[in-house]
């Protein structure tokens, strides 16, 4: 009787520690699936109750985006498994860059900017299909869009890397204008602040969003608004 | 013949799994009465699934890692044991009924996955030797015993049956035809059923 | 230098005298408060606190000046609160700013309350450039000193007017989108008919103390900003349950039942793990280890318990200073105006108006590199 001992020593390697969550690189089930780990560690400064009580619906809520998303054929990592008591989501490993990696790499060339033009499309397109699927991201800077490497995706061989939202750990479930014009805001911010040419391409980003879903004319005039104020509140002392 | 399995982020254990290409139902009502016998120790629990609703060996492991971790881990089990956790856990939803009938084995069953899953000490570990000896004083002399793999599930796997049982749409979208890496498509659709019971 | 401050944005009327020495520590040479008390179940109206510091202000600073032992002559500015905070106590407060200026021939300095709590906390607790959680009754912000644009650029509280020079000033990562935080404990402790002497906020921490079961009140954090309008109506609705009886006793889910003191350990073990979450994604955003609290609700053991926690496992440490401080006091305004008034800022009389609101990050600070 022959056997195949599998015994992957799968070590799980801290990739970014946020506020919140712990992300590790790590495999799933077996050596050859690479697989991304998201933990929200328990805080030792919140009552017990009220620390699972958020743990809890945070990874649920977040694993529901997700699934929702792709359900609907926006691109975002699939889900593996969830542990929603000890705040552990297993889920797909993006190979690729970051939208912010990438514009930081090719807009320094001369004439860059025609390179990722069909990049930008794809980005509106993406965030316009999330908006009408009625998701708002919450932090959606460059780095949390990311271009998937050649090779991870059947796509690629026609030349064509497909764009990928990550991290939505801020993410709702919102029909308001208003919370989609703010994901357009950040997004702009984080375009601009890149570079002096990402400003003309965001251009494209909002020419592809506008016509991807029927209420992105309105999220777009809303948009102006935010510009002009901001996320500024007064404060009453 | 027995291929081990050790999964990643579960405490020690070791999965044990066996391809029956042609279990006769003699055996399979030994298997059974061995198995619902409250006299029976741990050691003769098993998962029996029918190979033809089971895409891939990560399919398969995909519900061992959850009912490992119910049983291990979180302490969520629903049902009579980590065994019988495996095949709830391939259903996807809360209806362990149908689970059975859906992955379970019954008289069209041709190809049976024998799952034993060894965990903690005492009665509740197990070498793979002692599941080979096991399985081959059921099934006997003649009895036919075959490692399980991807080139297995290729051969036995009805996948429009799959689909069917997870509500698999034909047309399917856009992430239809999206591989992850190491995962193709179709199996990140099921296993993303698979974790729809918990998430809701 | 000597400064003279005088502060009265809320019920607090705070008369400070500070002296800087070039590269020694500031030194408090007075520091005096009389607080407006309202009876239980009643906040302090404008009208009312305003009249409070017009009888009170002018023997305050007599105090200040004879127990200091400082002459007229030795102040170099009066510094007061510009705002933000209600608005006739500011005014009545700016009237006798503006009056000793003219009557004693001395510059006067308007400045930032938010500014002067921050200054004074750094001060004293000698934290170099933390991220700062001011909570009082009127405010709840996260505030970062902006010095590495590049942090800053994603987030989208701020991102909006970037220019060279905004780089000198405090910025707001996040804020309360309603009521104060301390808003929400002193509108609580009015519905518990809770004494507001000396603080209302002092004692719903007392009582909560002795609270033991949580009850569950909505947590409501979108990404940096909170919200607290929510939390006070559902722990409003309980208590109000709970006086009554009715419909039914209110209970918690194992059948005990729920107490006054229940009501206030699960508000604040609620409100104040909003504040701290915030606080550490600042402080995640910036990468910095240091958290200082500021404001009244800064006194609060409790909260500054649960911020230490919270900066130890991030490697770091909180700074917190006592009531002396934390409460609204004239010696933050002082201490915040020398230093305006040390890079060449004064405020020309005509000028020296008030404004209930005032963001801290409209104030250039020129003092920090």
């Amino acid at each position: 009787m022959s056997s195949i001992e599998i015994d992957p020593q799968t070590p799980k390697l801290l990739i970014k520690q946020g506020a919140e969550a712990l992300v590790y690189s790590t495999t799933y089930l077996l050596p050859h699936i690479p697989a991304l780990l998201k933990h929200r560690p328990s805080k030792l400064y919140r009552h017990p109750t009220l620390d699972a009580r958020l743990t809890k619906h945070r990874c649920l809520s977040e694993s529901r985006l997700l699934i929702r998303a792709r359900s609907l054929g926006i691109p975002v990592p699939a889900v593996y498994f969830v542990d929603e008591s000890r705040g552990e989501i297993f889920m797909e490993w993006i190979s690729g860059s970051s939208v912010r990696e990438v514009l930081d790499k090719v807009l320094a060339q001369e004439g860059g900017e025609v390179v990722v033009d069909r990049m930008m499309v794809k980005v509106g397109a993406v965030v316009g299909a999330l908006h009408a699927a009625d998701i708002v991201h919450g932090d959606l800077t460059t780095s949390n869009i990311m271009v998937r490497n050649a090779g991870g995706s059947e796509l690629a061989g026609s030349g064509e890397r497909e764009v990928v939202l990550i991290d939505f750990g801020l993410g709702a479930v919102s029909t308001q204008d208003e919370d989609k014009a703010v994901d357009l805001y950040v997004l702009e911010r984080a375009f601009t602040s890149t570079h002096p040419k990402a400003e003309n391409l965001f251009q494209d980003v909002l020419k592809s969003y506008e016509q991807s879903f029927k209420g992105a004319k309105a999220v777009l005039r809303r948009l102006q608004e935010v510009r002009t104020r901001g996320r500024k509140r007064s404060m009453i002392g | 013949m027995t291929t081990t399995y050790t999964i990643p982020h579960l405490p020690p254990h070791k999965i044990y799994i066996t391809h029956l290409p042609a279990l006769s139902s003699a055996a399979f009502k030994t298997f059974q009465r061995e198995l619902t016998s409250s006299t029976s120790p741990p050691s003769s629990e098993y998962a029996f699934l029918d190979a033809s609703v089971i895409l891939s060996t990560t399919h398969l492991l995909a519900a061992v890692f959850q009912a490992v971790r119910n049983e291990l881990v979180s302490g969520k089990r629903r049902t009579r044991n980590v065994h019988s956790e495996v095949v709830y856990c391939l259903g996807g939803n809360n209806n362990i009924k149908e689970a059975y009938k859906r992955f379970g084995v019954t008289e069209e069953t041709k190809d049976v996955i024998v799952i034993k899953i060894a965990h903690g000490s005492g009665e509740y570990w197990c070498e793979r030797e002692e599941v080979g000896e096991n399985i081959r004083r059921v099934i006997g002399e003649e009895g036919v015993m075959e490692a399980y793999g991807d080139g297995v599930a290729r051969r036995v796997v009805d996948v429009e049956k799959v689909k069917r049982y997870y509500k698999i749409k034909a047309d399917g979208s856009q992430t239809k035809g999206i591989d992850a890496l190491g995962i193709s498509a179709l199996e990140v659709e099921v296993l993303g059923k698979m974790v729809g019971r918990v998430v809701g | 230098m000597i400064a003279l401050g005088l502060e009265g944005s809320a019920n607090k009327l705070g008369i400070g005298l500070i002296r800087h020495t070039p590269s020694k520590p500031a030194e408090i040479l007075s520091n005096i408060r009389h607080t407006f008390v309202s009876p239980p179940g009643e906040g302090f109206l404008p009208k009312d606190t305003a009249s409070h510091h017009r009888s009170w202000v002018v023997t305050l600073v007599k105090q200040s000046l004879k127990e200091s032992g400082i002459k007229v002559k030795d102040v170099d500015c009066i510094c007061y609160t510009k705002g933000p905070g209600m608005g006739a106590p500011l005014q009545s407060v700016a009237i006798v700013a503006r009056t000793l200026s003219l009557l004693w021939g001395k510059p006067l300095v308007g400045v930032n309350h938010c500014v002067g709590h921050i200054e004074m906390g750094r001060e004293i607790t000698g934290a170099n450039n933390p991220v700062v959680l001011y909570v009082s009754g009127g405010n709840t912000q996260v505030i970062a000193y902006a010095e590495q644009k590049f942090n800053l650029l994603f987030i989208p509280a701020f991102s909006h007017n970037l220019t060279p020079e905004l780089n000198h000033r405090y910025r707001i990562f996040g804020e309360a989108l309603d009521i104060a935080v301390g808003n929400c404990l002193d509108r609580f402790a009015r519905t518990l008919n809770i004494s507001n002497d000396p603080a209302p906020g002092y004692n719903i921490e007392q009582m909560a103390k002795k609270g033991k079961n949580l009850v569950e009140l909505p947590y409501a954090v979108k990404g940096m900003d909170c919200s607290f309008s929510g939390v006070l109506a559902v722990v409003d609705l309980m208590a109000a349950q709970l006086l009554s009886g009715k419909p039914k006793p209110l209970l918690t889910p194992e059948g005990q039942p729920v107490t006054r003191e229940d009501l206030c350990f699960s508000l604040q073990e609620t409100v104040f793990a909003m504040l701290v979450e915030i606080t550490e994604r600042a402080m995640a955003h910036v990468g910095s280890e240091q958290v200082l609290i500021v404001g009244g609700v800064g006194c609060n053991e409790r909260l500054q318990e649960m911020m230490g926690l919270m900066a130890r496992d991030r490697g770091g440490n909180v700074y917190a200073t006592d009531e002396r401080f934390c409460i609204d006091n004239g010696i933050m305004i002082a201490h915040a105006g020398l230093l305006a008034y040390e890079t060449g800022f004064v405020t020309p009389v005509e000028e020296s108006t008030c404004t209930q609101r005032f963001r801290t990050d409209e104030v250039l600070v020129k003092w920090r590199d």
